[in-house]
């Protein structure tokens, strides 16, 4: 994880400002187009699914939607956000992943996967308030 | 024992629930195979268990196979219950 692709407390009016906003360092280092955020927001629209568990949005589509490389962001809100999922809903974090093909992100979503079954090192990084401190929760060392 | 996992995409949560079912199963000491793809291609995949979110789950009743819908796809208390449920209907207990 880089540095810019960490996002802390960041500020959001609702659902599709949080999607862009987790969006926008993918968006600027060309890992995706702008119509990946658009089919992502379609794809909430439809279901809103993608919030997989307690306050954690999985914003993601298919590649052919416009993801060029594998890229990851994570951000947590400065105030939860509805997403529409009644069970899991407000959304404190909200992770955009991006991947070209069917298999180069396996890894990348194994850590994470890894990561977010681990319920105190995810309250750890929701209450993280430096991206140098975000990074060490994430490398585990702390 | 066919596990198949299904999301809209076939690309984000329904891997995060392949590893989650895979973790499950070695814990209770069982042999499954599992497998996910998106929704599209569930039913060419026949399997004895299908897993999915609430929202996809209902749409895999009907493939002939047990269906477990979840709530949140990172609890493994929620997922060691439920697909131990489903191992043992599956298993005709």
């Amino acid at each position: 994880m880089t540095p810019e692709r960490i996002l802390l407390n960041v500020p959001c009016t609702d659902w599709e400002d949080a999607l862009d906003k987790g969006a926008a360092p993918l968006l600027a280092d060309k890992v995706i187009e702008e119509s990946y955020v658009q089919a992502v927001k379609v794809n909430h629209r439809e279901m809103p699914y993608m919030v997989i568990a307690k306050g954690i949005m999985l914003a993601h589509a298919r590649p052919e939607c416009g993801a060029h490389k594998i890229g990851l962001t994570l951000m947590t809100l400065a105030t939860p956000i509805e997403f529409g999922n009644d069970l899991n809903d407000p959304v404190r974090l909200v992770i955009t992943l991006a991947t070209p093909d069917n298999k180069s992100h396996v890894k990348m979503l194994e850590a994470l996967t890894n990561f977010l079954m681990e319920p105190e090192l995810l309250e750890k990084f929701l209450s993280a308030t430096t991206v140098d401190e975000a990074i060490g929760i994430l490398k585990g060392d702390n | 024992m066919k596990i198949l996992v299904c999301c809209s995409s076939g690309l984000g949560s329904s891997f995060m629930i392949e590893m989650n079912i895979k973790k499950v199963l070695q814990e209770l000491g069982i042999a499954g195979e599992v497998t996910h793809c998106d929704l599209s291609s569930a039913a060419s995949h026949k399997s004895d268990i299908y897993v999915g979110t609430r929202d996809i789950a209902v749409q895999l009743e009907g493939l002939g196979g047990i269906v477990v819908s979840l709530n949140n796809m990172i609890d493994k208390v929620e997922m060691k219950k439920k697909l131990s449920e489903a191992i043992d209907k599956f298993n005709g207990k």
